[in-house]
């Protein structure tokens, strides 16, 4: 026991609970608020994200219809309300930028990470508050920065979130703040890896050993990991588009590139093909950054919910690891038509198929867990739940496209676009809703209302569905993807009315959000209270108050029993928190 | 009463859904797929392997599908919260670990290992005696070269087209790809091609067909403001056909190479290509519509 310990004394490193309103809402070094500010910062991003696919579906549902008051919203982008292509091509530009890098991140590992995670290992705090502080405000300037591209001359980056080089390097101004804000935000995320990784390590409460971390905490942990090691990669490769487009380099530039008739100036010994495996050996964990916190959440949730351990925990943390490790050696599948020698297109394959294993085992012990359980259908189970059943379709589409032959068609068409929302939406923002109603009154203190979360995940579960099940089927009918207008093809011309169901779709999943909104905000005043422990639950975060005070915890739990202990045969309750001394021990025997 | 309910239930749900899957896929085998599940019709030889492959897929992932789906729903039916109810106990099962760890495992690499063969046939192996032409992308436009009547690439009997690829029904074509601005990605949806044309690169593909039609090129991969009218047209005839037309493409293109892109100035004798489908190849033979609209 005395491994795992050392910051369990509250006499070193600890900060006295600030007094001044700075100190304590705006330059807060507690993890709680951090992570609060975290929350509202990605989910205002998250409705920017939100307005931005709606104007896009708008034009694939009534192709060059306008909109008035975005003719005087957007006048260079929608002269008299009608979308331009370039404009259209900014705004999926940055509706996934946004939504992946200022919304999905922050809100799963800067929010959920940040306020759960120290919590939930009995630690005061993060291991480097300062640090954390300036994670956040280095998150800042980044929001402001890609904001700001909308309002450049030539507009918004619109080379899609993916950057393929050479388009990316000869694009107007947009694309340069595009880098810096990236750029900006990777050394944001790249400070917030480091603190979880040391936090998780180092700050353990006595007892809390690695395999009796909730999953949460070890989906964090390991997500950490993985954006240390693959961020830098982007980073670096951002840096290097960068130089190409201002200060003459040509390291994705190849000799003799004409650009409309005319040489571009800086071009010779460059590889397109360098940013695309750079960019996708951090794009492929990035996928599993975006869905591993989910999958901790959805692993926390189930077993409260059906009162029930969970099924499998080391089989859990285990297809985590290997997802982790796996997710590092799959990035060329998102290249088998780029040109890449296909031999290894046919490697690539390979792993992609054998990655799909660590989730299926996921999925099964979700199963499991349910198997025999009590089940409460609260709205974060009803999320959680949501998660389980999207993310397997998501999962199951994925192997289509790691099949390479069949890749040849659906690649770059709407097949993919919904894969990638049903792991997206249908996982992560499915996590990330699970987690808000599931946290919100160990944050706030109160319970949001039930009956109206209900209402809100009802509508939300079923309108996703409308929306994103229709574009495998535009896929199939090999639609592209990224296409201003599908009317000019012959063999797409007949694919407006499913298109406009799909937009009609989204605005009343948009109108959804709006409940979520209300709740969030009318039951932080209205709510019933809380209490420390409202879904008796195990883990730490719900054995101190709601909110918890200063520095967590009065004194350091001592953790004696994994996190999912639920319907023990022994007691009378059927929950059994991590912290509670087992019958006959005494506080003092354990220390 | 709840005990011999929990006996009874699982037992009767779980032949109900085997009793279900074993209709369906009985009936699926029986019939074709709905017209919904299935890929526009393929024009090339390899297109019903890649349909073939597609096919075995949607069959096993849909039948994961309907069994995690189906079971996932009946768990929250027969567990969901009841007075005094109390939850099984167990933190689960090494031996269950291993047979799911396992059967998704060899499937996935069974897949893998049937595509693998498909795959080289398409990317990997050229086919002998094929025409050759070159394909070249440019913002927002195709260029497509043929050898002329000498066979070769490269030399002064060259007929260029631009948007315009014709080739001759039931003979391999393979084409080297080039992009002289951005990435391309020249995808026939109903021959089943897609190949990205990158810049400084030149990659190779063929394909052929198995009928007579038009059909369009369509660009892949985002090239720009222009990316969604960045359009060609297919036309695959008898080799007479193909032979006379490339002779007038020849004969019409003595002088002129086609002009750099952006307004697209067609060639002689041929409609802009930016225009409705209806503005085809004004030799060819109409009324196409009722064969390759899917």
């Amino acid at each position: 026991m005395s491994t795992v310990a050392i910051a369990h004394e509250p006499v070193h490193g600890v900060h006295a609970a600030p007094t001044s309103f700075w100190r304590k809402y705006v330059f807060s070094l507690d993890h709680k608020v951090i992570g609060k500010q975290y929350m509202f910062y990605a989910l205002i991003m998250l409705v920017v994200g939100g307005l931005l696919a709606t104007l896009v579906r708008w034009q694939l549902a009534w192709p060059n219809l306008a909109i008035p008051f975005m003719g005087k919203l957007a006048p260079e982008g929608m002269p008299g309300g009608r979308m331009l292509p370039e404009f259209y091509n900014s705004l999926f530009t940055m509706h996934a930028t946004i939504m992946i890098f200022f919304a999905i991140m922050p809100i799963l590992i800067g929010a959920f990470g940040n306020f759960v995670v120290p919590i939930q290992i009995g630690a005061r705090d993060m291991a480097f508050p300062v640090l954390n502080m300036m994670s956040f405000w280095t998150a800042v300037p980044g929001a402001v920065v890609i904001i700001w591209s909308f309002f450049v001359t030539g507009g918004a980056a619109a080379a899609g979130w993916t950057s393929y080089a050479p388009l990316s390097a000869i694009q107007p101004k947009g694309q340069t703040l595009w880098l810096i804000a990236l750029l900006i935000l990777g050394i944001s995320s790249l400070l917030t890896a480091v603190n979880f990784i040391t936090t998780i390590i180092n700050m353990r409460a006595p007892g809390m050993s690695f395999f009796r971390m909730p999953l949460t905490t070890w989906a964090l942990f390991i997500t950490a990991i993985l954006l240390l090691l693959a961020l830098p990669v982007l980073s670096g490769a951002m840096i290097m588009l960068l130089f190409d487009r201002v200060l003459g380099t040509t390291f994705f530039l190849p000799a003799g590139l004409v650009v409309s008739g005319q040489p571009w100036p800086n071009a010779g010994g460059g590889q397109a093909l360098l940013w695309q495996h750079l960019f996708w050996f951090f794009g492929h964990p990035e996928v599993y950054i975006m869905i591993l916190p989910a999958m901790g959440i959805t692993s926390e949730i189930l077993p409260v919910f059906s009162r029930k351990p969970i099924f499998g925990y080391r089989a859990m943390a285990y297809s985590m690891i290997g997802i982790a490790g796996l997710g590092f050696i799959v990035w060329g599948h998102h290249m088998f038509q780029s040109g890449m020698n296909p031999i290894l297109g046919t490697t690539f394959m390979i792993s992609t198929m054998v990655i799909a294993v660590p989730s299926a085992i996921k999925t099964f012990n979700w199963l499991g867990t349910l198997w025999g359980g009590d089940i409460h259908f609260t709205p974060p189970m009803l999320h959680a739940l949501s998660f389980v059943s999207m993310f397997v379709i998501g999962g199951l589409s994925g192997i289509y496209m790691a099949s390479t032959p069949v890749d040849i068609f659906i690649h770059d068409t709407y097949f993919i676009v919904g894969h990638l929302h049903y792991v997206l939406f249908g996982g992560s923002l499915f996590g990330a809703f699970a987690g808000l109603t599931f946290w919100y009154p160990k944050m706030f203190g109160r319970m949001m209302n039930e009956t109206w979360g209900k209402i809100h995940w009802a509508v939300t579960f079923i309108t996703f569905n409308c929306i994103f099940f229709p574009m495998h089927f535009l896929g199939m009918r090999g639609m592209q993807r990224r296409i201003y207008t599908y009317l000019e093809y012959k063999h797409l011309s007949d694919l407006q009315p499913i298109n406009q169901f799909m937009t009609i779709s989204l605005f009343v999943l948009g109108a959804a959000q709006i409940i979520l909104v209300l709740n969030f905000f009318l039951s932080m005043r209205r709510g019933r209270l809380a209490g420390p422990n409202p879904w008796h639950a195990n883990t730490l975060e719900w054995q101190t108050p709601s909110p918890p005070p200063h520095e967590n915890f009065g004194a350091i739990p001592n953790v004696y029993r994994g996190p999912y202990e639920y319907s023990a045969p022994e007691r009378t309750e059927d929950f059994w928190p991590q912290n509670e001394p087992p019958t006959g021990a005494t506080r003092a025997g354990v220390h | 009463m709840p005990n011999a309910c929990a006996a009874r239930i699982p037992l009767r749900s779980a032949l109900a859904a085997f009793a279900i899957l074993l209709t369906t896929a009985s009936a699926a085998v029986a019939s074709d797929l709905p017209r919904w599940l299935q890929l526009p019709e393929g024009v090339s030889s390899y297109s019903a392997t890649i349909d073939g492959m597609f096919r075995l897929i949607l069959w096993i992932t849909g039948v994961v599908f309907v069994i995690v789906e189906l079971l996932l729903l009946f768990f929250l039916f027969r567990y969901r919260h009841r007075e005094g109810r109390k939850a099984r106990y167990t933190h689960g099962n090494n031996r269950i670990e291993v047979i799911w760890t396992i059967v998704p495992a060899v499937i996935c690499v069974v897949l893998a290992l049937l595509s693998r063969r498909t795959w080289a046939d398409i990317k990997q192996n050229m086919p002998a005696g094929a025409i050759p032409i070159d394909v070249t992308g440019e913002q927002f436009s195709w260029t497509i070269q043929y050898a002329g009547a000498d066979g070769k690439m490269g030399t002064a009997d060259d007929v260029v087209s631009l948007n315009q690829l014709h080739f001759p029904v039931g003979k391999p074509v393979v084409a080297t790809l080039r992009s002289k601005d951005v990435i391309h990605s020249f995808f026939l949806p109903e021959f089943r091609v897609k190949q990205d044309a990158v810049p400084g690169m030149s990659t190779r593909i063929w394909f052929d067909a198995t009928r007579t039609g038009h059909w369009e090129i369509v660009c892949a991969e985002l090239c720009g403001l222009g990316h969604y009218r960045m359009k060609g047209f297919v036309t695959v005839e008898t080799p007479e056909e193909f032979n006379t037309w490339l002779a007038a493409q020849a004969a019409q293109a003595e002088p002129a190479a086609p002009a750099p892109q952006e307004a697209q100035p067609a060639p002689a004798g041929m409609p802009p290509a930016a225009d409705k489908p209806v503005a085809e190849t004004g030799a060819a033979p109409r009324g196409q519509e009722a064969k390759t609209s899917s």
